[in-house]
């Protein structure tokens, strides 16, 4: 391969060859939706969805059915008996959060031993047997809390599929089904309505695409100079750690996020905002306001407002369970329990801070202005990257 | 005798003036993320003080819904009506 190739492939590979593949599909199908009317009708972006699961989804995609399908039969299987029951409000939220506990179990154990890549032979293809991805998951416990509340009926298969497989949401953000389900009216909207939107949306999409290629540029210079076998003394690589890496990632993902935000309204449908600026924010609450916006937003209103059953919510506890899970969706490994760890005890103590406020009254006042004001914003973030650094050394002393 | 909407939405406004410290006629503007104190925590404390005025309590499933004073005053009324 040509030396620019080289280097070319070199950059790309951090992100995966999954990112650009999808990229690739959700461009096409949003320029498709665009082009021909007859896919803006429900029927063909319902077929533009399961073109879109099929490229995406390949070898797994019977997993992903049998994930999916499951799920379906299982709601199905709870709103008829719900029906035969005196009480089938109660009948139908307490099964569905059974069925909520169990696919997060799932998800975790599958992940912790590796059930996502058992698979089978068929016409000379390795099929996977389950597919457990983090935004999948996601999808499906949303849609179980919101059926089993009662909040939405039980959708159409044909909505479900058209929903659960939606391109511009395979890899997040996380659209709920009860806002997708508001939208489903205006996918037939006039293409003056669309193009009244069209330059805001180019502009974001450009945006998006800037920001992509700045994270992939970045992800590319940390990988060649701070990489293994790199020469690197640990002041160094912390000095790394601390400045290209977060961006890195955020530049990535908030970028691609963007993108997706502004390739679907192509399709009718808008995504949820994702990211908001959310380096240089006071604390850690305010980081986590702004920080994959749509994913925490779900942790929060189904974990941290939860009173687990007790008259009071207790703060901490379902800090710690909020963050612990919000690990445990990363990965079911100890990095990533240890990562939600760090962001739990930290924000509680940022809980316990502002509980106490008065308490450093004295404190502050030792602060002159600009210091009170830059001092929130560098101890998050310096906090903040140290819940993605610190976890290997931990472990490492652990161990 | 039954609250009508009017009488819930005062005592939504004025419970949700009390908590934020602002203008009864600043309350409509209101909402989590929008007003600085309205965060996560400030809402589990604005959910069990609507609760205690109300003499009611909310569903898990509700509370992440309780957004602004509008949201609040149709879910009390759900409640009330019950």
């Amino acid at each position: 391969m040509p030396d620019p190739l080289m280097a070319l492939a070199r950059w790309i590979s951090p992100i995966g060859v999954v990112l650009v593949l999808h990229l690739a599909v959700c461009v096409v199908s949003a320029i498709l939706a665009l082009a021909f009317a007859t896919l803006r009708k429900p029927s063909g972006l319902f077929l533009l969805s399961v073109i879109a699961i099929i490229v995406f989804y390949r070898t797994s995609l019977f997993g992903f059915v049998l994930t999916t399908g499951t799920v379906f039969l299982f709601m199905l299987a709870v709103d008829r008996a719900a029906r035969h029951r005196k009480d089938p409000a109660r009948f139908r939220w307490r099964l569905s959060c059974a069925g909520i506990l169990v696919l997060v179990a799932a998800f975790v154990l599958g992940r912790a031993w590796q059930f996502d890549s058992q698979s089978f032979s068929l016409g000379g293809v390795r099929w996977g047997l389950l597919a457990l991805d983090m935004w999948l998951v996601l999808r499906l416990v949303t849609i179980l809390w919101e059926v089993g509340s009662g909040r939405i009926k039980l959708p159409t298969v044909f909505r479900f599929v058209f929903w659960v497989a939606l391109p511009f949401t395979l890899l997040g953000p996380l659209l709920r089904y009860s806002q997708f389900e508001q939208q489903l009216t205006s996918l037939g909207q006039s293409s003056e309505t669309r193009q009244s939107h069209s330059a805001k949306l180019i502009k974001r999409f450009a945006l998006g695409l800037f920001q992509v290629l700045l994270g992939v540029l970045l992800t590319g210079l940390q990988a060649s100079i701070a990489g293994p076998g790199s020469s690197l003394s640990r002041l160094q690589k912390l000095l790394i750690a601390f400045s290209i890496a977060p961006w890195s990632f955020y530049l990535l993902w908030g970028g691609y996020y963007k993108l997706m935000e502004s390739l679907a309204p192509s399709w009718g449908i808008t995504l949820p905002q994702s990211f908001n600026r959310p380096f240089g924010r006071r604390n850690l609450s305010e980081f986590w306001a702004n920080w994959n916006m749509s994913a925490t937003s779900v942790f929060r209103d189904y974990l941290f407002f939860n009173r687990l059953g007790f008259a009071r919510a207790n703060v901490y506890v379902n800090t710690l369970i909020v963050f612990l899970m919000v690990g445990l969706w990363h990965g079911s490994n100890g990095y990533w329990i240890l990562f939600g760890l760090m962001h739990g005890l930290g924000f509680c103590a940022y809980l316990w801070y502002s509980r106490n406020r008065s308490r450093f009254a004295l404190l502050r006042r030792g602060l002159v202005d600009w210091q009170f004001r830059y001092t929130g914003p560098v101890a998050t973030y310096l906090y903040v990257c140290s819940c993605w650094f610190l976890p290997p050394t931990i472990l490492k002393l652990i161990r | 005798m039954t609250e009508t909407t009017n009488d819930i939405q005062q005592r939504v406004e004025k419970t949700l003036a009390r908590m934020f410290d602002v203008p009864p006629g600043e309350v409509s503007g209101l909402g989590m993320g929008l007003h600085p104190r309205w965060d996560s925590m400030a809402h589990m404390e604005l959910v069990m003080q609507i609760e205690k005025e109300f003499g009611l309590r909310f569903p898990t499933y509700e509370i992440g819904e309780l957004v602004n004073p509008a949201a609040i005053t149709s879910a009390v009324e759900r409640h009330v009506q019950k």
